[in-house]
């Protein structure tokens, strides 16, 4: 099977594996040639218990800052880490609106999603966003791997996140409200967050507070393309 | 007043708009040619709705999304050039002198400019091609005429935007590139990257595309169209280059266009001659012990260097393995994605450096003084002939130290690196 590198427009071509030809395993479809993939840095030990970060076995300092804003038991998972390459991509996707750019990361999405449990709940984005890019950036990277719950409405706040440093960002105020349309997914022993990056904690623990103060007790974990 | 100015940003210029816009000349942004296809009319590029759609009716181009993604749901309006300039009585405040060679070339332009024809410049690395423009550039400023210098890359454009401004110190002279924070401004001449002239349409009388056998211009269907697109119906097209690619040969053999032909560097003496190297065995994880054997001479020697390699990876694999073999020398590795990029290849220039291990992006339009090159790998695909004639020419740039070496390492003796040798030998010998 061929097909074309969405990033560089390069022919793929599948080098079959001894045991694909054994096994007559169905080969996912491709979106990134070798060369594009080997400049993305996926996240392998040593990483971060409870966040995903790489570096350490130790928990690091932001899932200890938010250890000390009293939340517990909190777990988060990411493929990659956040490095130029990655940078490049995301500004081409969200940035310039590239949407076929989605489909990159579908193939390891498929892989890793398949051991986390439903019903997945994914941050939107703003409807000044939305209106700007004509897509939301996140449903377009989990879209048609899972099925999604669009239960978060993101309120309108006066930047983006990606336009703070790193103390306006923890500052920055609630900016979720639950839609109780959604109420029944409450009844879930369990709910998966989806984001594309991870980078201070912030937005997913604001949704993690918006799903507490809706009286969720159940357990909830995360999961970004990105730490 | 403010009016005027803002009539004169728009002269030339295509720009986006709404269905809103009430402008009886808009047209729509992406045309439906079937089912399945359609066409931006901005690159003029096809691709499938499929593809590329966001919502169930809405699609986008991605070929010039770097301008700003146009949908189906935009529009673009072309504004008629003015060419609305106050015309010196001197364009040109250069004040320099031609070599014979040079002065030819430099008349011939200018006959070709007065014609309004398309014109190769084909001239060796190093023979001073921007000084033999000038006179022609100073005789379109005169008729009122708009220019563009167009090259496929930022650093290019960078370089050539001072040395225009000050030979034509009397002329409105701009600078348009993706990389920079400066806003467009409307100017009698305009240097930017091919990719701008996109938002041009029929604007420019004379343009000057300078490099233009190389990467990203080169086998493009997109910059080429760009090209096509920001001239005026009678146009001057001036080419330059110092390595034609196949598509200007056989135009020229094909008697649609024609050349200058300047195969002396302004100093005068030959090109270094590229020696080839047989390289047994790549042996992996270790250095090659030919290449060792050359930098210790170099090393002897006091000699400054640079490294081609075909690849990031083998840039930075590279350093490491020198670095091993010969932590006195002072070396590190250059690339494309590397942040300190700028810093690093200033630094060589200041002497900070003995050696710089490259991937290509240094190998046209920079100039350093008294150096010698090598290339690893030069069987690799990666390196084509245009790529290994541009490296070899970053040798011997200075009448001073024009025998530098150039040695290509390799384990094929391939056509790219035969092609390469004998055009510089051909250059070399027909005077």
């Amino acid at each position: 099977m061929t097909s074309k590198c969405v990033l560089c427009q390069q022919l793929i071509i599948h080098e079959f594996r001894p045991w694909e030809i054994f096994i007559g395993k169905q080969i996912d479809q491709e979106y990134l040639c070798p060369r594009c993939f080997q400049e993305f840095q996926a996240i392998n030990q040593p990483y971060c218990p409870t966040c995903g970060r790489l570096g350490s076995f130790q928990q690091c300092q932001d899932c200890q800052y938010w250890q000390a804003q009293g939340y517990r038991g909190f777990y988060h998972q990411a493929l990659f880490t956040y490095n130029p390459a990655m940078h490049d991509y995301f500004k081409r996707y969200k940035r310039y609106g590239d949407y076929r750019l989605r489909l990159a990361f579908q193939p390891y999405l498929k892989q890793k999603l398949r051991k986390l449990e439903p019903p997945f709940i994914f941050v939107p984005s703003s409807q000044n966003h939305w209106q700007r890019r004509l897509f939301d950036p996140v449903m377009g990277l989990f879209e048609g791997i899972v099925p999604l719950t669009p239960a978060l409405i993101k309120l309108a706040t006066d930047r983006s996140q990606a336009q703070k440093n790193r103390q306006e960002r923890l500052q920055t105020p609630q900016f979720f409200n639950f839609n109780p349309q959604f109420q029944t997914i409450l009844q879930a022993p369990r709910i998966t967050i989806l984001d594309d990056i991870y980078t201070t904690g912030r937005t997913i623990f604001h949704a993690i507070d918006c799903l507490r103060q809706t009286g969720y007790r159940g357990q909830i974990q995360s999961f970004s393309l990105v730490r | 007043m403010g009016d005027m100015v803002e009539s004169d940003n728009l002269s030339g210029r295509l720009v986006v708009t709404t269905a809103l816009d009430q402008h009886l000349e808009k047209f729509p942004a992406l045309i439906s040619l079937s089912k399945e296809q359609f066409k931006c009319q901005r690159c003029q590029m096809v691709n499938q709705k499929s593809l590329y759609s966001l919502t169930a009716d809405v699609f986008y181009c991605p070929d010039c999304l770097v301008l700003g993604r146009l949908t189906n749901q935009d529009y673009l309006l072309a504004y008629p050039e003015q060419n609305n300039f106050k015309i010196p009585l001197y364009p040109l405040s250069w004040r320099g002198t031609l070599t014979p060679k040079q002065q030819q070339i430099s008349q011939k332009l200018c006959q070709v400019q007065l014609a309004k024809q398309e014109h190769l410049v084909w001239a060796v690395t190093g023979s001073g091609k921007t000084e033999m423009l000038f006179a022609m550039i100073a005789q379109a400023v005169s008729q009122g005429e708009r220019i563009a210098l167009a090259a496929p890359r930022v650093d290019v454009c960078n370089e050539l935007y001072p040395r225009i401004q000050a030979a034509f110190n009397q002329v409105s002279v701009s600078l348009l590139h993706g990389q920079g924070a400066s806003t467009y401004q409307y100017s009698q001449i305009l240097i930017c990257t091919v990719h701008q002239l996109l938002k041009f349409r029929a604007a420019f009388d004379l343009l000057v595309l300078d490099e233009c056998d190389s990467y990203p211009y080169i086998n493009n269907p997109l910059l080429h169209q760009a090209v096509l697109q920001a001239v005026k119906p009678r146009h001057c097209l001036i080419y330059l280059s110092a390595t034609p690619s196949p598509e200007y040969l056989t135009r020229i053999q094909a008697g649609q266009l024609n050349y200058s032909l300047l195969n002396r560097r302004f100093h005068g003496h030959d090109l270094p001659k590229p020696q080839f190297c047989l390289v047994w065995k790549h042996n992996f994880g270790h250095l090659n012990y030919q290449l060792q054997r050359q930098i210790q001479f170099l090393i002897q020697q006091q000699q400054r260097f640079l490294l081609f390699v075909d690849s990031i990876r083998q840039a930075e694999l590279l350093s490491q393995l020198i670095k091993h073999h010969f932590p006195q020398l002072k070396q590190t590795f250059v690339h494309a994605k590397d942040p300190l990029r700028g810093q690093k290849v200033q630094e060589f220039r200041d002497n900070h450096w003995q050696a710089l291990v490259t991937t290509t992006i240094l190998e046209r339009g920079v100039t350093f003084y008294n150096i010698d090159v090598l290339v690893w790998q030069a069987d690799s695909q990666r390196f084509n002939v245009q790529t290994l004639i541009q490296i070899a020419g970053r040798a011997g740039r200075s009448a001073d130290h024009s025998d530098n070496q150039v040695i290509f390492f390799g384990q094929q003796y391939n056509s790219a690196i035969d092609q390469a040798i004998k055009q510089i030998e051909r250059l070399n010998h027909d005077v």
